[in-house]
């Protein structure tokens, strides 16, 4: 059999391949690369669906809880931990075994009727944790230490938006390397005085101040100096 | 102004290879890892390599985009005063590898990650350098441990241990476990023992043994003496694996009762250790160098002298003020003739024909350094202390026991403590006793509790054919190690960072032990064991000990009590009294020994040149690294350089530069080593400051069932063993000085080739290893078993997490954070 060639008349498309395959290329990879992949896309807006639909809407929002009354050790240590199952029965206790009244309060106490509850009391049965799923998370190779930042007056609101008015929690900000660092060259916006780093609606003009003479004389008077060297957070 | 530059007049130097610039030292120089720089993966082509390399970074784009979803594991209830990623604190004591640690030990999510000395514990606070730091800086306030504790939290972790109870048909050697099948597991064994239990209390326990270490838990204490009560015929075995008591024997020798002593180096001026690593393998070497370098400061004025005899180079001997070395065997006839001066009042009597030190002979040097010694002595009576290595016979002991009380040291600088005892009152057997009534078939059940004892006993005590009489044998075991395969039922025992404990410390304050973390293998401490067996398995171990716990403290003991007991780590106010004894000072006639022929007094052989071939003498350490073996298994404390020598992952036979010479022995060869029938083929290291004519070695190596690291013979072709194995050589009746030890080069040379081509898969150089030497001659060796156990290590602890998960939620972040 003949082998098929290509024939002559066709060489003056070659060009156009060649344009086609290029311009398709950067077409492809552009847009891939540049904002596909890149930490606002992935990461922002990220709201996967919790085994409790708790509304930090709800709690924080209009209860005005402090974000503290569950995320303890925010201030204390490197994490801020999720709260254990005991920190939801103190207020949604349930019935006991024999349906005797609560233990302890009597918030939604009815285990059968409340099912948005389900998992809660479920867990306080069994002593099998509530498998909250992790919606901020940083690559391994990155230290970050929460008690660091918000006892200097660095506030929830900065780094994870307007939780008091989420009904399910997504991520807010993109949380990439540029934005820590942008932060860390230049972090008056973000200071306020250490009491007030749970109201996540304050605002500077609250005190009568205006928020980057603020943030500057918090940092002179609480002598913050962000470091931007790589073993800071790559340690 | 222009000073001139200090002249070198001294060398230093890194290695004897290093100070003669031999030819393998510089090779070493040039390439750090020699051997294992060659064996860079073979096989793989450079096409196969793109491959490889193209298709990890094809699929490595293909990889999702987003973190994997990931679950926070909360606990329910959170433990009072957790707080997740900062670092919990709790005081513990145990006893480890034959000391009494007081440990401060720092968790980290419920998992203990660090072990330092407990700073509040009044042993610490006694030997605090106040002068040091006025309490001003906390830095100064930490404690330290020595290297076995600090290497103890690696055991913990060890993938190698037992993690269930084994069942072993002792005629086909195979072995059921709760992995098989379900015959063997803590019910089964449980069912079983308290049976068995019942059995020997109709009976009286006859037929009963039980072997255990020496201890100095109360409760392991009370356990053994209710055992012995409830059991009355029941034989309690102690069995020693470095043999110590001959110090004890002493002390009751000449008056002293059951007291224990403790040293203070703190109130001594003149300090004389005859052949006593005080500063460095000593069980309370911690204390002591504390306590020594405390009047150390030469600006202050305060400073001690420390006179060093010994026979080996040791830690002691590298910091004292004046060292003379000589044969360990010999040290009693100097001591006596120390004791004869002391007697007369007679030191240094100045000016007779003034030679300088150096140009006399070596027996010569001897009398002078016993004169000097002699007069220090005297001129500070009460605040002198002269020490005895515990390896000594009991007629030195008794010898330096003596001296102290003549200089009136006793209560000021040599403290016999009052620690109770309800063990010392009770008869014991002897492992050899033991041996001998089960080859008798007089011992029907044998509880193991002591750690191994099939390798760490001398070669002539043959613990595999007295267990093989035995019906029973229930093995209290780390590992499935050498004693586990004569046994039947093997049990694991606890990490004691596991199990409720209790334990007088050196100073004898008492002090409770508190698990840090649920046994990660499901093992149980020697204690609940031992409850288990003797039928009393209702009491928990915790109960127990705080049963203890409230029999020392006395009175009503309250909850609150036993709290502050444990927060602190120890019971205020508990250290032991200075017992009220009297030294009897009269030297008892010496006892007639058949056999053995007196030793003049004036034949002290010193020097090189009274080296032969066949009067050297051999003194068996315990080692730096693995002690007696037990801790073969740490990676850790087979990588660390031992003192001196620094050698790693073996032992040797270290002798002088003047002795290898004599006996025709280089660095490095095997020699073989004699005396009657008993022989080992070991290599030879040559260490500057070694006593001439003697020869050390470290116990402890040469296990065959240790684990991944440190040695394993599974079948022909799977074998490797980390140094030498000393059974052979060693004598029940001679535990630590062996003489007229002969040695021969050239046989064993043949004998080292015979081994090489009779099992060509070693992978173990038969060579002695300094580190830098180490490196290129088993570099493969030591990467393979290095490797193996990080994966084992990894996987281990992953199963370990994953399998906390279900019960213990917050471990599963410790992954994923």
């Amino acid at each position: 059999m003949q082998r098929f060639l290509f024939p002559r008349w066709t060489n003056k498309f070659l060009a156009l391949l060649g344009i086609l395959i290029v311009g398709g290329g950067v077409l492809y990879a552009g847009p891939l690369f540049l904002g596909l992949t890149s930490p606002v896309t992935l990461n922002t807006g990220y709201q996967p669906t919790q085994p409790v639909p708790f509304s930090h809407a709800i709690h924080a929002g209009q209860l005005k809880m402090d974000c503290r009354y569950c995320h303890n050790s925010v201030d204390k240590s490197a994490h801020s931990t999720v709260p254990a199952t005991q920190t939801c029965i103190n207020c949604h206790s349930p019935k006991t075994p024999n349906g005797g009244p609560p233990v302890y309060s009597a918030i939604h106490a009815d285990g059968d009727k409340t099912v948005k509850l389900k998992a809660v009391h479920e867990s306080w049965r069994t002593g099998e944790s509530v498998d909250w799923v992790r919606i901020h998370r940083l690559p391994d190779y990155v230290y970050f230490n929460h008690s660091a930042h918000v006892t200097r007056g660095v506030s929830c609101v900065s780094c994870h938006g307007r939780v008091d008015k989420m009904e399910v929690v997504h991520q807010d900000k993109d949380q990439s390397m540029a934005w820590c660092i942008d932060c860390h060259r230049n972090p008056e916006p973000h200071l306020r005085p250490a009491e007030f780093v749970t109201k996540l609606d304050w605002k500077a003009e609250d005190i009568g101040e205006n928020q980057l003479a603020l943030g500057k004389r918090l940092k002179e008077e609480k002598n913050i100096h962000p470091q931007t060297n790589c073993a800071v957070c790559h340690r | 102004m222009n000073y001139p530059l200090p002249q070198q007049t001294k060398k230093y130097f890194r290695s004897l290879g290093d100070l003669e610039q031999t030819p393998e030292f510089e090779d070493f120089l040039h390439r750090e890892f020699p051997t294992a720089a060659s064996e860079f993966p073979e096989g793989v082509s450079r096409r196969r390599w793109v491959q490889l390399m193209g298709a990890s970074l094809a699929f490595g784009g293909a990889v999702g985009c987003r973190y994997n979803r990931e679950e926070f594991a909360e606990f329910v209830v959170r433990p009072e005063g957790r707080v997740a990623g900062l670092p919990q604190y709790f005081a513990t004591n145990f006893e480890w590898a034959g000391r009494v640690v007081n440990a401060l030990t720092t968790c980290r999510e419920g998992r203990p990650i660090k072990l330092d000395g407990n700073p509040e514990h009044p042993i610490n606070l006694l030997s605090a350098n106040k002068d040091f730091n006025d309490g001003k800086d906390k830095k100064f306030d930490k404690v330290g441990t020595d290297h076995f504790t600090q290497a103890a939290i690696l055991s913990l972790y060890d993938p190698d241990r037992l993690g269930a109870v084994l069942l072993r048909d002792r005629q086909s050697g195979s072995v059921e476990s709760q992995e098989a099948n379900q015959l063997a597991d803590w019910t089964t064994f449980t069912k079983m023992a308290s049976a068995e239990a019942k059995a020997f209390e109709a009976n009286k326990g006859k037929g009963l043994a039980i072997v255990y270490e020496p201890t100095m838990s109360p409760s392991l204490q009370r356990w053994l003496s209710e055992a012995k009560a409830k059991f009355p015929e029941a034989q309690l075995v102690e069995y020693e694996s470095v043999y110590r008591r001959n110090q004890a024997k002493a002390v009751k020798a000449v008056g002293g009762g059951d007291a224990i002593p403790f040293y203070r180096l703190d109130e001594a001026k003149v300090i004389v250790a005859i052949d006593d690593d005080l500063l460095g393998s000593n069980l309370n070497a911690v204390i002591y160098a504390r306590q020594f370098a405390k009047n150390r400061a030469p600006v202050d004025g305060k400073m001690n002298r420390l006179y060093s005899i010994e026979s080996q180079y040791s830690i002691t001997g590298s910091s004292a003020d004046f060292r003379f070395a000589m044969k360990s065997s010999q040290i009693g006839i100097v001591l006596d003739r120390l004791e004869k001066m002391i007697d007369d009042g007679k030191g240094f009597e100045g000016n007779k024909d003034e030679k300088p030190y150096n140009e006399l002979s070596p027996s010569e040097k001897l009398d002078r350094a016993l004169e000097a010694i002699a007069s220090d002595l005297l001129a500070n009576k009460g605040t002198s202390l002269l020490t005895v290595g515990s390896h000594q016979e009991i007629a030195v002991q008794e010898t330096a026991l003596r001296i102290n009380a003549k200089l009136g040291n006793i209560g000021k600088t040599f403290m016999l403590l009052d620690i109770p005892n309800p063990l010392a009152a009770l008869d014991k057997l002897r492992l050899d006793d033991f041996v001998a009534s089960a080859k008798n078939a007089e011992i029907k059940t044998a509880w193991i509790l002591a750690p191994n004892p099939a390798f760490s006993v001398a070669g002539d005590i043959d613990v595999a054919g007295a267990l093989a009489k035995i019906d029973h044998v229930i093995y209290a075991a780390d590992a499935d190690d050498e004693t586990s395969l004569l046994a039947e039922w093997i049990v694991p025992a606890a990490h004691p960072l596991e199990a409720w404990g209790d334990v007088y410390a050196a100073d004898g304050t008492y002090g409770v032990g508190q698990p840090q973390i649920e046994a990660l293998r499901g093992a149980k401490s020697l204690l609940e064991i031992g409850l288990i067996l003797s039928g009393s398995s209702d009491v928990t171990p915790a109960d127990y000990v705080k049963q203890t716990s409230a029999k020392i403290v006395g009175g009503s003991f309250n909850d609150r009590q036993w709290k502050e007991i444990l927060h602190a780590g120890f019971l205020a106010d508990s250290a032991a009294k200075q017992a009220k004894v009297t030294i009897a000072k009269d030297k008892p006639a010496p006892k007639a020994i058949p056999g053995a022929e007196p030793v003049p007094a004036d034949e002290i052989s010193l020097g090189v040149d009274s080296v032969t071939k066949e009067n050297l003498e051999i003194v068996f350490y315990a080692s730096d690294s693995v002690y007696d073996g037990r801790l073969a298994n740490n990676g850790w404390l087979q990588e660390l350089p031992q003192p001196i020598t620094k050698l790693t992952w073996d032992n040797a036979a270290l002798m002088s530069v003047g002795t290898a010479n004599k006996l025709g022995l280089k660095q490095g060869e095997l020699v073989k080593l004699s005396q009657g029938e008993a022989s080992v083929s070991i290599p030879v290291f040559i260490v500057l400051g070694q006593a001439e004519g003697s020869i050390a070695i470290n116990l402890g190596y040469g296990r065959s069932r240790a684990g991944s690291v440190g040695g394993m013979i599974r079948n022909a072709k799977d074998q490797f063993t980390v140094g030498t194995n000393l059974s052979s050589m060693r004598r029940w009746n001679q535990h630590s000085i062996v003489t007229g030890v002969e040695a021969r080069g050239r046989a064993s040379t043949i004998s080292w080739l015979r081994r090489k081509i009779t099992s060509p898969s070693r992978t173990k150089v038969e060579c002695a290893r300094s580190p830098c030497e180490h490196h290129k001659l088993s570099a493969k060796a030591r990467l393979m078993n290095l490797r193996r156990r990080k994966i084992l290590l990894r996987c281990t602890c992953i199963t370990q997490l994953n399998r906390c998960g279900k019960s213990r939620p917050s471990t599963r972040i410790m992954l994923g954070a």
